[in-house]
């Protein structure tokens, strides 16, 4: 972070790249500072470590979800996508006994659900909630089928450092996430399919007119999704050593929490990667900050829930304060 | 607003940085002791007579989720247990016994502030060992009550013999009911439930004139055992008994059935020995359940944490039995036992 100082910096300063999102920096530190003040074992570098260790999977859930919203969808089928993953990349590390081909097996397990959600929804025109609603359900109950609703053990000492083991200090799912996250950030902010996105989420037919390919974008915003989901459950997978067909029910809830929080606005045509990333790590911390305070469990959805409304309100305020000016 | 975000980050920067200066001390204060945990029973009981009244130990609970009374039972006998014999307890859980990966960051969290001793139900057998041997690394002892685990670093297991409840109540089935039956199931890796299951399925074998003819998981909820429970009564219209290995979902089960119609044709055994599921018996709504001892479970635990603290030997595996409860002794199970 540059300081404002002297004439010349200032010029440098005003034009600074704005990057999207940062504004949900506040909340965090807000957060941060009255639990270190409050609790003795928060700001430990363990304590941190952990917490953005357990951010991991919802951050990740989250940029797809962004990629998602911003073009005015929504993806319900992301819960249900995790464990649908989790279970392909488990029974192929199972049988092959290579995590390299279960890792891809995830991977591809996400796009080939986001292509079917972004065919219909692009070509079909099935709203998107509803799309995402039926593949919730069918995706669930396909995993169910898969397993027999068995959960299954995955064995591999390897494949469980990607979950569980630190690299240079800091937990490996930590450096997955921020990777994942820069990567989207640049597809959003960097690339004409990014511009084509944020369009489309600020009128789909202006876009169309404009030349936008919207049911092409359309595609690989769902794919994206399934993408991250895929990346997601190997994260997931290793940190529990079990396919669970039952995992992951009501998260796509919790991505989003991660993305408004992050300042994404809901309605579509705006907002960040970045942002979400800190939206995700936002709720991991109030999880981890409830638990610190001895506070009760049921708690923590109302804290949740609180933040989510007051980040947005916030956030809202912010926007039509300097829409005034 | 940019700026003050901004200012507040560098805040969030130096006060993590005074973490790392805050562990760097704790980590030298660590060193000293490292002696002393060959022996951590005579630290520990040193340690208890010094400092008896100034500083309480903290044991942290987790069970499984807060939403099913039966843990909450034991929770509350833990807590009263606790509070006589001078611990301070902490509890949390997840909203739901599904969420596996939310009870791991938990215990994590727990382990991670330092607690003395943890109890903990865990949600599958296999996704908490490894966080129950990070908690044994640390000193901190871990012990399991009601659900065990797959074999790692926990001192004693307090709970049923699920698998001979398990068995128990296929022998009630076995007398009771003639003809075919079907099995309401936890969910996958569940150990407890599991246990039950399978009690159930070998004990049923000796009894010929019951055929099990479909059993199914309804995650330990009410309104799944009533769904599928409905589902049941479609497709096996001469349904005789239900067997269900947790008394939420008997209890939804016994709904369906008398929405239906159908209360005279079917017998229902639920598990747990809830307060609401003896009173459905006396009301009717199902004819058995199988009590665990929940409040027997909470005592046990925190005597044996108090015995492991005190250097005395604890039994690895305690089984705290189980009843079979009808409509005539089901007054007595109005409160946990």
């Amino acid at each position: 972070m540059e300081k404002a100082v002297g004439k010349g910096a200032a010029g440098l300063w005003e034009k600074r790249p704005r990057i999207s999102g940062l504004g949900s920096l506040l909340p965090l530190a807000v957060i941060v500072i009255l639990l270190a003040i409050t609790t003795d074992t928060f700001m430990q570098i363990d304590n941190i470590m952990q917490v953005l260790r357990q951010a991991a999977v919802y951050a990740m859930m989250g940029v797809g979800m962004t990629f998602v919203i911003i073009t005015g969808g929504i993806d319900l089928s992301q819960g249900s996508m995790l464990a649908f993953c989790c279970v392909a990349s488990g029974m192929t590390i199972n049988a092959t006994g290579n995590m390299w081909l279960g890792m891809l097996m995830a991977v591809l397990a996400g796009v080939l659900v986001g292509f079917v959600n972004g065919i219909v929804i692009a070509y079909v025109k099935v709203p998107a909630f509803i799309m995402t609603l039926g593949s919730m359900y069918i995706i669930r109950g396909l995993t169910l089928y898969l397993t027999n609703s068995t959960q299954i053990a995955v064995n591999h000492a390897t494949f469980k450092m990607i979950g569980q083991g630190f690299f240079l200090g800091v937990p490996v799912p930590v450096y997955i996430f921020l990777g994942v996250g820069l990567i989207a950030h640049l597809i959003l902010a960097k690339t004409a399919t990014g511009r084509y996105i944020y369009a489309i989420g600020s009128n789909e037919e202006t876009a169309r007119l404009s030349g936008v390919y919207v049911e092409r974008n359309t595609i690989k915003v769902y794919v994206l999704s399934g993408i991250s989901i895929g990346l997601a459950s190997i994260v997931y997978l290793s940190r529990l050593s079990a396919a669970q067909p039952t995992a992951g029910q009501s998260y796509e809830m919790e991505a989003v929490a991660a993305v408004v929080i992050g300042g994404t606005s809901i309605s579509g045509g705006e907002g960040g990667v970045l942002g979400t990333l800190i939206g995700a790590v936002v709720v991991a911390v109030i999880r981890n900050g409830l638990v610190l305070l001895g506070v009760q469990s049921f708690f923590t959805q109302i804290v949740v829930g609180a933040i989510i409304v007051c980040a947005v309100a916030l956030d809202i305020t912010r926007k039509r304060l300097v829409a005034n000016k | 607003m940019k700026k003050l975000a901004i200012f507040l980050s560098l805040c969030m920067t130096v006060s993590m940085l005074a973490g790392c200066a805050n562990k760097a001390a704790k980590d030298d204060t660590a060193a000293d002791t490292t002696t002393d945990e060959a022996t951590p029973a005579e630290t520990e009981e040193a340690g208890k007579t010094d400092a008896a009244d100034s500083e309480k130990k903290v044991i942290a609970m987790i069970p499984k989720t807060l939403n099913n009374p039966f843990f909450v039972a034991i929770k509350d006998e833990v807590e009263v247990m606790a509070d006589e014999l001078g611990y301070e307890v902490v509890v949390n859980a997840p909203d739901a016994e599904t969420e596996v990966d939310k009870q791991v960051s938990i215990v994590e969290t727990f382990v991670e502030q330092g607690v003395d001793a943890i109890i903990l139900g865990p949600a599958t057998a296999s996704a908490l060992v490894d966080v129950i041997n990070k908690a044994d690394e640390k000193g901190i002892p871990v012990f399991l009550v009601d659900s065990g685990s797959d074999e790692c670093a926990y001192q004693a297991f307090v709970g049923t013999d699920n698998y001979k409840g398990g068995q128990e109540g296929a022998k009630w089935i076995g007398e009771n009911v003639k003809g075919k039956v079907v099995i309401l199931d936890g969910y996958s890796g569940n150990d407890a439930t599991t246990q039950r299951q399978k009690g159930f399925m070998d004990e049923i074998k000796n009894y010929p004139d019951v055929e099990v003819v479909a059993s199914e998981y309804a995650n330990c909820e009410i309104s799944k055992g009533m769904e599928v429970t409905e589902n049941f009564l479609m497709a096996h219209p001469d349904l005789a008994g239900i067997f269900a290995v947790n008394d939420m979902m008997a209890i939804g089960a016994g709904q369906a059935v008398e929405a239906a119609g159908k209360r005279d044709q079917i017998q229902i055994c639920g598990f747990d020995g809830q307060p609401d599921a003896a009173q459905k018996i006396i009301e009717g709504t199902i004819d058995a359940t199988i009590a665990q001892k929940p409040a027997t479970m909470g005592k046990t635990i925190v005597q044996t944490i108090d015995d492991y603290f005190n250097g005395k030997e604890i039994e690895r595996n305690v089984d705290t039995g189980c009843d079979v409860v009808n409509k005539e002794n089901a007054e007595t199970y109005l409160t946990w036992q």
